[in-house]
């Protein structure tokens, strides 16, 4: 059926790049195809499934979206699907077990909503530091983006510009509308931290706040923002779906792109998928969007080498799956003798950004530090019930278990580095297609920061929060913030993309999102993914112009 | 716990019970509403009247006699030796009349009552029966760890307050909300 | 979303309005009406001027999604065309600049324009028609003096033939038209009178809860008694204890139309949402107790399909997770078959809570003890369903989002799901006798059952036109007969 019609834009991928750019394109008057590897589920069904869980498992931000065999993912509940799709190595595997959801919506079914801009300095860490690599283009250029992606998601943040971020940076716009409220904890954490020169900041979050915004409700503290809104209050791309299709896009769900069909000119003339038979199809177009982001996005390009292009489709600097970047974490719990409560409001409000900026950079990485403010009532209850309690006493220690504890996180900026690398696996997934292996190590530059800076930063908060329990997990974990596989700059042999997110060796091929990030910073990629997907999609619709 | 997969697609029959096994080796949530006793209906219904009043000692909360049916049946199926127990639990109690859960935990003669006491008490906190090798989940909103803090924080995916309502003020620590 | 309910509304006000004009068309019915000039205060005063458009409302109909105050554009859809609403700004070029206070008075109370054109019925002169002249006076003060003017036309409403003749709308006007404004009556207090005065006139009441006849014309015999705009349902208001709101307290009533809401009770959607927005909760405490007092001094008119209690007074609350968690499985694709409980925890328990009784704050009202769930028939709530609420009173926005009444809307149900979690909820929540079928989904989600008498008027649309003159001859003699026999 597809296989007749050519779509002027062909999108792989339906999470918040693929559907920002196919609804550019189609109020562009473009026609556009978005392909879908997993299924599209309901929003009800994704809720319920959630409260279906056994309680371990509603802590797993994945789990109520177990996926279908055909579009397996990273990080997973069970050995069985460990089994069918994982392949990490390295020093550090287990810090890119990265979680994320191959269904219709993307990833944004169980992000935080946090949006923090990069800062002008993020872009220029070579020039400014000596470390990593310079962005193609500067903070000027990038700002109206960012601007028109928080209007486009409807993001709210503070109207004070003393808690904006970046500091001191002009923006184009105001936020679409004002902060949310703090609850307890992530207010008594501000007042504590902020004595130590450490200024927690109410995060710009796209959650609508106070009022509705593009006909979707105000958050109601609901705090579970991951692993999903109950009622799309956080922008998810999933919201944006029946808009697209209003609007004439064609979606197609679980159909698994494997190929990317390059002509004699490097000119992209099609994408073959799979559908969950096997069976394999074909869909033509003018111009197309890989926007699975940057575990997905490579691995597809790579599998799409044929004899023209034995490294894969836009792979002639061999750059492709290199780079691959996250923000390291690590996590330590606390607990202390006067409450906290975290829990009131969203599962994030609110970071410490002031400790990612600094001359330091040129030796260790910044991060952002965090206090999770997730409802700690089933992990008081876990913890109060192992200790045998039962009455009175049961009662009252899940309530101090609750209000007592807390969670302190710090995620630390990573560099692009070529050693960091997705490659195909030998082994196989469900329809026969190689895995990504992804080899892995956070880096001295990370473990510097780590040993010399954050873990003693952490120490700190600890202490001042009067805690009488620090318990650190050494282990670096995921942010889920998968970036750099396609990496931008402006030289065409040591990069994948240019400035517009455009492949460097074929004109109608775009690789917009996380992956064509040549830095990480410290924050949440997903506004920065957005601003780029902005910018690719005015190109594509510009290039159909002067076509 | 199972998974239902759209049966749409034709996915090989192998790979999809290789995938449920091992699933259901870690997690098998039970259909418990469809589980049927082998004693039949009046056995059933003395058990769930044991369950209850032996629950109603254990746990100092309002208890919901529905989820009592479904956790006294879940732990019919998974959990070994359970209706011995209960009726044991049953029978103690009846026998020494302890006026509360404190009192009848420190009379509790051996580990295994005390355990099987434990798990029906965990079981009402958490809204899950943790079996010999299956976890069936009964109760999620009416799961009692969430009772405790209910003046201060949410059951997460229900709504805590209108928009924006919620603010930085916490009630005391020591302050229980009466159950 | 805001500018699409406004249009929403006028659209049902508007489908009502063409009733009577396609009837007059066809049927030619016709009745005479004396005329009476304006006698008022020339230089009227703005400020009153001011509070009485509120009071009526003009705002809603009168501005375009994010245009300016008064000038025009809405685009109203009706079963037979789009209307515009016209620039009253005082405008020389474009708006009302150039209005006398008689050519004012002509196009408000008698629904003439100047140039001597028919309005359509859009503009609700009927109800306008009972306005004081001094109100009138007021009103022109306010619309020239204090009203910003704006040089700029909005759209030409064009409607197709029969229905461009407009002024096939004064054999209507002649039939049903008020002919005077409102009496005061000497054995009422003046509080009642001015509550009469402002339900009657200004705040057109009746145009939405009173029944109409086969003619559309208001059954002044049960007035406000309740009657469907076929989507919503406007209820029942007189003070029956059962079928009206009898049970409520003059405080109650004001409460709800100062705020929208009435915790445990009921809230405003749909048209009501946006009357409480634009008008209510910005009249004076004087004048909503003085609507209260006129209401609860109506007949009051019993349904006898009502049981024993109130609307209000339906339903408990239950959670129906008791009997779903863990069995249910955990589930890749959507089930096709999910029952009305599990759409209801899926969909509205969020917000609404495990068993339907809202949030603590009262911002989510209970499903039970609601006049939603309570009513009758399932109108209202598949329209909130479809098309949620969105009101906003002082700032303060009550929302609720819809559920597929529009193609873009994020969660989508289609008509099948909407009859299942409506039934859930009625036999759960509210009145268990209530059935909702996926055909009265679809039919609302449409726009409402459509009128035998439209499509009797769109059948004599044709005829009707050519024939008008020599009906209007022969019906002119024998009208009252003739309009038995046709009836």
């Amino acid at each position: 059926m597809v296989n007749e019609t050519k779509y002027d834009v062909v999108v792989v991928g339906t999470g918040v790049v693929g559907c920002l750019i196919a609804e550019q394109a189609l109020d562009a008057g473009l026609s556009v195809l978005m392909l879908e590897a997993g299924p599209k589920v309901d929003r009800q069904t994704i809720v319920e499934n959630f409260r279906n869980l056994p309680p371990s498992l509603r802590h797993h931000w994945d789990a109520p979206f177990p996926p279908p065999p055909w579009a397996p993912v990273l990080e997973t509940r069970t050995p069985g699907e460990e089994n069918a799709y994982l392949d990490l190595t390295g020093p550090n595997a287990t810090a890119y077990q990265q979680g994320y959801v191959r269904y219709a919506g993307g990833a944004t079914w169980h992000w935080a909503g946090i949006c923090w801009r990069m800062t002008p300095e993020d872009l220029k860490l070579k020039s400014l530091y000596g470390v990593g690599r310079d962005w193609a283009f500067d903070y000027e250029t990038l700002e109206p983006y960012y601007a028109r992606a928080e209007y486009a998601l409807g993001v709210c943040g503070p109207t004070d510009a003393a808690l904006q971020w970046p500091p001191k940076t002009p923006r184009s716009r105001p936020y679409p509308m004002g902060p949310l409220p703090l609850g307890p904890g992530e207010q008594r954490f501000t007042d504590v931290m902020a004595p130590l020169g450490l200024q927690n900041l109410p995060a710009p979050q796209a959650r609508n706040s106070g009022v509705s915004y593009d006909g979707r409700p105000a958050c109601c503290g609901n705090n579970n923002c991951f692993p999903v809104c109950p009622i799309a209050a956080k922008y998810d791309a999933a919201t944006a779906l029946p808009r697209i299709e209003a609007k004439g896009g064609k979606l197609l769900t679980n159909a698994v792109a494997y190929r990317i069909e390059a002509d004699d000119r490097h000119k992209i003339q099609a994408v073959h998928y799979y559908d969950p038979h096997r069976t394999s199809h074909r869909v033509t177009g003018r111009a197309f969007v890989i926007a699975c982001n940057g575990i997905e996005t490579p691995k597809l390009l790579l599998l799409s080498k044929d004899d023209r292009h034995p490294n894969g489709i836009a792979n002639s600097s061999d750059q492709v799956g290199r780079n691959m970047m996250d923000q390291p974490k690590l996590k330590a719990t606390v607990e202390m003798s006067e409450p906290l409560w975290t829990g009131v409001g969203p599962v994030q409000g609110s970071s410490i950004l002031n400790t990612s900026q600094g001359d330091f950079r040129s030796e260790y990485a910044g991060a952002m530090f965090r206090m999770e403010n997730m409802a700690r009532g089933s992990i008081g209850a876990a913890e109060a019930l192992k200790k045998g309690l039962y009455g009175r006493a049961l009662d009252q220690e899940i309530r101090r278990l609750s209000a007592c504890t807390g969670l302190l996180v710090v995620e630390h900026e990573p560099l692009p580095s070529s050693i960091n690398r997705l490659t195909l696996s030998d082994k196989k997934d469900w329809l026969g297609l190689n895995r990504p292996r992804i080899y892995y190590d956070v880096g001295d530059y990370v473990r510097r920061s780590a040993e010399q800076y954050t873990i003693p930063t952490l120490k700190k908060m600890a202490a001042a929060l009067g805690a009488t329990k620090f318990d650190l997990n050494p282990e670096f974990l995921h942010s889920d913030h998968i970036m750099g596989g396609c990496i931008m700059g402006k030289d065409p042999s040591d990069s994948v993309v240019d400035v517009d997110c455009r492949s460097h060796d074929h004109e109608n091929l775009f690789l917009p999102g996380g992956a064509a990030m040549t830095t990480g910073g410290s924050g949440n990629s997903t506004i920065t993914m957005a601003a780029l997907a902005l910018k690719a999609a005015d190109a594509i619709v510009a290039q159909f112009k002067t076509a | 716990m199972r998974i239902s997969r759209s049966t749409s697609p034709r996915i090989g029959r192998r790979e999809l019970l290789l995938g449920m096994s091992s699933l259901s080796a870690l997690f098998c949530v039970q259909a418990t509403r469809a589980a049927t006793l082998s004693g039949g209906a009046l056995r059933s219904g003395v058990v769930h009247q044991k369950f209850m009043s032996v629950s109603s000692l254990l746990v100092p909360h309002k208890l919901n006699e529905t989820i009592g049916i479904r956790t006294a049946d879940a732990m019919i199926a998974t959990v070994p030796d359970f209706p011995e127990h209960l009726e044991q639990l049953a029978s103690f109690i009846e026998a020494k009349k302890p006026a509360d859960v404190e009192e009848l935990m420190e009379a509790l003669p051996d580990v295994s009552l005390k355990n099987a006491a434990q798990s029906i008490i965990e079981s009402w906190y958490t809204g899950a029966v943790q079996g010999a090798s299956t976890i069936s989940v009964i109760s999620y909103e009416e799961a009692l760890m969430f009772k405790v803090t209910s003046d201060v924080m949410t059951i997460p995916s229900y709504a805590i307050s209108g928009p924006n309502g919620w603010t930085a003020d916490a009630p005391p620590l020591s302050q229980l909300p009466i159950f | 979303m805001q500018s699409w309910h406004n249009s929403r509304r006028l659209d049902l006000m508007i489908q009502r309005s063409f009733f009577y004009t396609v009837t007059v068309c066809s049927l030619a019915v016709i009745a005479l009406s004396a005329t009476h000039p304006a006698k008022a205060d020339p230089l009227g005063n703005p400020q009153r001027g001011q509070y009485l458009a509120v009071a009526s409302d003009c705002v809603a109909c009168h501005t375009a999604p994010h245009g300016q105050p008064f000038a025009g554009g809405l685009a109203m859809h009706t079963p037979l065309g789009v209307i515009y609403s016209t620039n009253i700004t005082p405008s020389l070029s474009a708006g009302i600049g150039h209005y006398s206070l008689e050519d004012f008075d002509k196009a408000v109370r008698r629904g003439v324009r100047k140039d001597g054109a028919n309005l359509y019925p859009a503009m609700p002169y009927t109800a306008y028609s009972y306005l004081t002249d001094q109100d009138i006076a007021d009103l022109y003060a306010y619309f020239q003096k204090e009203v910003a003017p704006v040089d700029k036309k909005g759209p030409v409403t064009a409607l197709p033939f029969p229905m461009n003749i407009r002024f096939s709308m004064s054999f209507w006007n002649m039939l049903f038209l008020n002919g005077k404004p409102y009496q005061a009556d000497a054995t009422k207090s003046a509080e009642w009178n001015r509550g009469a005065y402002l339900v009657q006139g200004a705040t057109h009441c009746g145009t939405c809860h009173t029944h109409r006849g086969f003619l559309m014309q208001e059954d002044l015999a049960h007035p406000l008694s309740g009657a469907s705009l076929g989507t919503w349902y406007a209820p029942n208001i007189t003070p029956d204890t059962v079928s009206g709101i009898g049970s409520w307290s003059d405080q109650d009533l004001t409460e709800y139309l100062r705020t929208g809401r009435l915790h445990g009770k009921a809230q405003a959607g749909g048209g009501m949402g946006e009357a409480v927005e634009h008008s209510f909760s910005r009249m004076s405490s004087g004048d909503l107790n003085a609507i209260s007092v006129y209401l609860r001094s109506l007949k009051p008119v019993s349904d006898p399909n009502d049981h024993t209690s109130s609307r209000f007074q339906q339903g408990h609350d239950v959670s129906p997770a008791v009997e779903l968690r863990g069995a249910t499985p955990i589930m890749d694709h959507n089930d096709d078959t999910a029952s009305g409980a599990a759409l209801f925890m899926g969909n509205c328990a969020s917000c609404h809570g495990a068993s339907a009784q809202g949030s603590k704050d009262g911002y989510y009202p209970s499903l039970w003890h609601n006049s939603v769930t309570g009513a009758s028939r399932g109108d209202n709530l598949i329209s909130t369903i479809l098309y949620g609420v969105s009101r906003s009173v002082e700032g303060r926005q009550a929302f609720m989002p819809g559920f597929g009444g529009k193609s873009g809307d994020a969660v989508q149900l289609d008509d099948s799901q909407i009859a299942r979690l409506s039934n859930f909820v009625f036999k759960t929540y509210g009145r268990s006798d209530v059935q909702v079928t996926p055909q009265d989904v679809a039919l609302i989600r449409k726009g409402g059952p459509a009128s035998p008498l439209l499509l009797l008027s769109r059948v004599g649309m044709a005829a009707g036109a050519i024939l008008l003159l020599v009906l209007c001859a022969v019906v002119f003699a024998t009208r009252r007969h003739k309009a038995r026999n046709i009836v």
